[in-house]
């Protein structure tokens, strides 16, 4: 075996001031120590270090990581003012040694991480961390070789920050509380022939709180942070294999298993990560295991994009994530239960692999994007070229390459009633850029000259995803689909690129404010779809048809937006928001070359709409009947729908405005095309917009709507007497009923109540929409080929509509 | 995304629609696949729209009697202090002429059954002959409910002066007024699929 060549002390620039002396053990630090007398150190730290760089270069690969500038002192003055920690030192006559560490406050800063190329050019910023608080560390031996090791740290009054070209994002008032038991490190053998450092790890527990997080390089204010987060996470039974070797030559290569300690899950939350706003949205009782097999750390050299970089990648990562229970503002949506396999997979012979490369600087700084003909075409070039030009190529920052392959499923639980998504599979490539950047480099000049924010760019994201569909119950149930009404494509691709600004403090107190524009090209989804030849047990004889929309670009402008937390559930305020969605061709059959509807371009222009999100469905009602319980409901023809306490509930307010310039809520449906848009003959809805009811001006009401999505029984009827799709036999109008597992069912004629409680799970959607007035200026006939316009209708007013729905959706049979 | 999708299935019956019934091999064809079967109830304006007769501009048409506004909700109508409390959808066909209005809808709708796909025709379909020519073509077949039942199901067909009711110089003329109340069965599927020059 060959440990990865370490240089870590290469170039040390700077001077290390330390002062120790020797302090007697005070009486509670002695309490745990049996038989022994210690010694105590004092150290004072000023610490200055000119550059660490470490090098995987083995001459035909690799290359230099470097820190650089890294102090250690008093986070008031860390050049000039000392940090002060005491550490007692003893050795137990059972345990091994003992070091009991009291830390006063101190910061430990890197000014800059860079590598290859980029070293002296720029850097990936400079990261601070600020602490004070305890360790114990006891280190003994254990049989046959290796070290047992456990550990307990409390930390408080931490901080994190991380600047880029003078702006600062920080993490403050956080505590770090951790007990490491009885780790055990050893060399061994990890496979046949290769010897690593393996530490199992049966037991460790973390509790990280963040009191703010915001854009200051002092303490933030509660009022403008983006809110609190905390957490407590417990693992058992993990185990961490580390060897010398990387992907490419010299480098660092990691086998990894993490498996949740799931007993802490029988009271209180259990292991869950939560955000506060004014309220709380939390995942509580998380279990599950990940295991990472083949992780590489090595420094590449000359991607096209982002230059030399942090190589990362593993073969493969696969594991369960359970999360017990998901709510919002103390509502709960149900549980989720994932199952994930990122592994290396070929599409269109095309291999995607599961890596990500980090690169200091800011990726396409200053660039134009006009060979970007795609991007150009779409006039996409001028508002991202404007987002990049804040930054140049000696600016600090994070530039990513992702690449990534996924096989998952998804079971959504709402008041024990299991509906999955089935069968998905993910891949697709791209870049991110990160850095921190000052009010005045805004994209929207109405934004504070002064409060800094997270930019975030995206450049030629290209996704790839598809799903079979939805099955309620079980895995073996029949595969339906249903993701019409949620929204949700089963199948699409899409490149993306985006310029994204994000900003602490909500519409009120903490919080999050967007700022972007996003555009998505070569867009390709399936708004419905069926898979022929599914149950032959043969994958190979799949093949998809449905109703596609391919030809898709979609240019989306968003300004203020607000995210915050309330007692009322998630709350987003959209600002103001317009955008173009063009579909080059509504396909019915293949996605690529199914007949085609024509085209379609919708323009939509909003301000002030809100979105509410929350726990908790619609409950109980009556469909088909009427009744306030089961048993009226029942005998007036109808039949109960019990939603239980769980589910979602999403609220919505759209407020459409009038045309201004450019700026339009739209729909124009175009055929007999001679070439792209706008060639052929199109009918348009023009300048639709709300109001409220009594005049053209007042508007503010909108289109309400409140949509609960919940999975409960339902009643089925057989449509037609004989045997269904599956073989089960019934008459017209019999009600399916379950064998209780949702798997094998029956038609009854009469179904007793107990036959009724092994009715069918299926999503259920409830729905309600209310209008003010709606209006729609003028549907006009477009006549491209000519330049003419034609109107068909002078004018439509929906007005006073209160409409509530309520469809169950469950597979055909 | 969603409102694109809600707007193109609004779009795609006008295009080019087919009814067929469906067959044994079509229905063993069916399990398996994807889809979906509907069942529900929509339910408009069942005590009311979001316009009320508090609302600042909400005249009485006459300003005479017991009303008090034109919308509220049907408790009032009933009560007789307002004109309406219905959903109204009105056109203007001509440029500064009058509107036609479906108006006053109220009631409920419910169905269980409807079915929703894609699918290919194949020459196993019956169309009296032209399955042969549609053979391969994929279609998205609306499945129609045995049953729809309605409830107080209401509207009103009109022709109106003004676009709302609570316009200067409203007046209205009803051509008809609908009321449905008992079931009405379905049977056959509705083929939508394109056609034509796109």
């Amino acid at each position: 075996m060959r440990f990865t060549r370490f240089l870590p002390w290469l170039c040390i620039l700077g001077s290390v001031v330390t002062q120790a002396e020797l302090v007697s053990m005070d009486e509670s630090s002695m309490e745990s120590v049996s038989g022994q007398t210690g010694i105590g150190v004092n150290i004072d730290k000023l610490v200055s270090i000119g550059s660490i760089t470490y090098s995987d270069d083995d001459g035909t690969s690799g290359g230099n990581l470097a820190f650089s500038n890294i102090k250690i002192g008093h986070p008031d003055d860390v050049a000039n003012q000392m940090a002060f920690s005491q550490h007692l030192v003893n050795v137990d006559g059972t345990g091994g040694l003992f070091i009991d560490s009291l830390f006063e406050p101190t910061r430990i800063q890197v000014g800059g991480i860079s590598v290859g190329s980029h070293i002296g050019l720029r850097s990936m910023g400079e990261f601070i961390f600020d602490f004070e608080g305890t360790n114990l560390l006891q280190i003994g031996g254990t049989t046959p070789t290796g070290y047992l090791i456990s550990s307990e740290t409390h930390f408080t009054n931490v901080s994190t920050m991380w600047t880029t070209n003078g702006n600062t994002l920080r993490m403050d008032n956080m505590t770090i509380d951790s007990v490491l038991t009885d780790a055990v490190f050893e060399e061994k053998l990890i496979d046949a022939t290769t010897i690593g450092l393996v530490i199992d790890i049966p037991s460790y527990e973390a509790a990280v709180s963040i009191g703010n997080v915001c854009f200051t390089a002092t303490a933030c204010d509660a009022n403008s942070s983006f809110g609190s987060f905390d957490s407590s996470l417990a693992l058992v039974n993990s185990q961490l294999q580390i060897r010398g070797g990387g992907r490419e030559g010299h480098g660092i290569t990691m086998n990894m298993v993490f498996e949740f300690d799931d007993t802490v899950n029988a009271s209180g939350d259990g292991n869950y990560a939560a955000y506060t706003d004014e309220d709380t949205i939390k995942f509580a009782k998380m279990s599950g295991s990940t295991t990472v097999t083949g992780f590489t750390f090595d420094i590449g050299t000359a991607e096209a994009n982002i230059g030399d970089h942090i190589a990362t990648q593993f073969d493969r990562l696969q594991g369960s994530l359970t999360i017990g229970d998901i709510s919002i503002a103390g509502n709960s949506i149900g549980a989720l239960a994932l199952t994930y396999d990122f592994s290396d997979g070929t599409h269109d012979s095309v291999l995607y692999q599961n890596k990500r490369f980090i690169a200091p600087g800011v990726a396409f700084a200053g660039q134009d994007f006009a060979a970007d003909t795609v991007l150009v075409n779409a006039g996409f070039d001028s508002d991202l070229a404007n987002f990049y030009s804040k930054v140049d190529n000696t600016s600090d920052g994070i530039s990513l390459y992702s690449e990534w392959h996924l096989t998952a499923s998804a079971t959504y639980t709402d008041d024990g009633n299991p509906f999955i998504l089935h069968n998905y599979t993910g891949y697709g490539s791209g870049y991110v850029t990160l850095d921190v950047r000052s009010g005045d480099q805004s994209i929207d000049s109405s934004n504070s000259l002064t409060d800094g924010f997270l930019a975030i760019g995206i450049r030629d994201f290209k996704v790839n995803y598809e799903f079979d569909g939805f099955k309620a119950t079980d895995t073996s149930n029949q595969l339906q689909s249903g993701y019409e009404f949620l929204g949700i494509s089963p199948d699409a691709r899409f490149t993306l690129n985006a310029g994204v600004e994000i900003r602490s403090g909500g519409a009120s107190g903490a919080g999050v404010t967007f700022d972007g524009d996003v555009f998505v090209t070569e867009g390709n989804f399936a708004v419905t779809k069926s898979i022929l030849n599914y149950e032959d047990g043969n994958d190979t004889n799949d093949r998809a048809i449905g109703v596609y929309l391919d030809g898709v670009e979609f240019e989306y402008h968003f300004r203020d937006v607000t995210l915050d937390v309330d007692t009322q559930g998630i709350q987003l305020v959209l600002g103001e928001m317009w955008a173009s969605y063009t579909i080059g061709d509504v396909r019915f059959g293949d996605r690529d070359t199914g007949d085609s509807l024509g085209a379609l371009v919708i323009q939509t222009y909003q301000s002030g709409s809100t979105v509410s999100i929350n726990g908790g469905g619609a409950g109980t009602q009556c469909v088909s009947g009427s009744g306030s319980d089961s048993a009226t409901c029942e005998a007036s023809g109808g039949y109960w729908v019990d939603g239980g306490t769980q589910g979602l509930t999403i609220a919505s307010k759209s407020i459409l405005n009038q045309r201004s310039g450019a700026k339009e809520n739209s729909a124009t449906w175009e055929t007999n095309r001679s070439g792209g848009i706008n060639t052929g003959t199109a009918m348009k809805l023009d300048n639709i917009y709300t109001s409220d009811g009594y005049d053209d001006t007042s508007n503010a009401f909108g289109v309400q709507s409140s949509m609960s999505v919940d999975i409960a029984k339902v009643r089925v009827l057989k449509k037609d007497t004989g045997l269904d799709g599956n073989g089960v036999n019934g008459s017209e109008g019999d009600e399916l009923i379950t064998d209780g597992t949702g798997g094998s069912y029956t038609y009854i004629t009469a179904p007793t109540d107990a036959d009724k409680a092994n009715r069918p799970d299926a999503l259920v959607l409830t729905n309600n929409v209310q209008v003010k007035e709606l209006n729609i200026d003028q549907v006009q006939m477009l006549h491209h080929s000519s330049g003419s316009t034609d109107t068909m209708l002078n004018g439509i007013k929906l007005q006073n509509l209160n409409m509530t729905s309520t469809l169950s959706v469950t597979p055909i049979r | 995304m969603r409102s694109n999708l809600l707007i193109l299935l609004l779009l795609v019956p006008t295009y080019s629609l087919a009814l067929e019934a469906m067959t044994e091999d079509a229905l063993e064809s069916v399990s398996g696949q994807n889809g979906v079967q509907l069942s529900g109830e929509l339910t408009f304006n069942e005590n009311g729209g979001p316009l009320l007769s508090s609302d600042v501009g909400n005249v009485d048409p006459d300003g005479a009697g017991a009303m008090i506004a034109t919308w509220g909700t049907c408790d009032e109508k009933i009560a007789g202090s307002v004109d309406r409390c219905g959903a109204r959808l009105a056109v203007e066909l001509n440029d500064n002429g009058g509107w036609v209005a479906w108006d006053e809808l109220t009631g409920s709708v419910s169905f269980e059954g409807l079915t929703l796909r894609t699918r290919e025709i194949t020459t196993t379909d019956s169309f009296g002959g032209d399955e042969t020519s549609a053979d391969g073509k994929a279609v998205l077949e609306i499945g129609l409910p045995s049953q729809v039942k309605f409830k107080n199901f209401a509207y009103d067909v009109v022709t109106s002066s003004t676009g709302r009711p609570t316009d200067t110089g409203y007046s209205q003329q009803t051509r008809y007024g609908i009321e449905f109340n008992g079931t009405v069965n379905l049977e056959g599927n509705l083929l939508v699929f394109p056609t034509g020059a796109p």
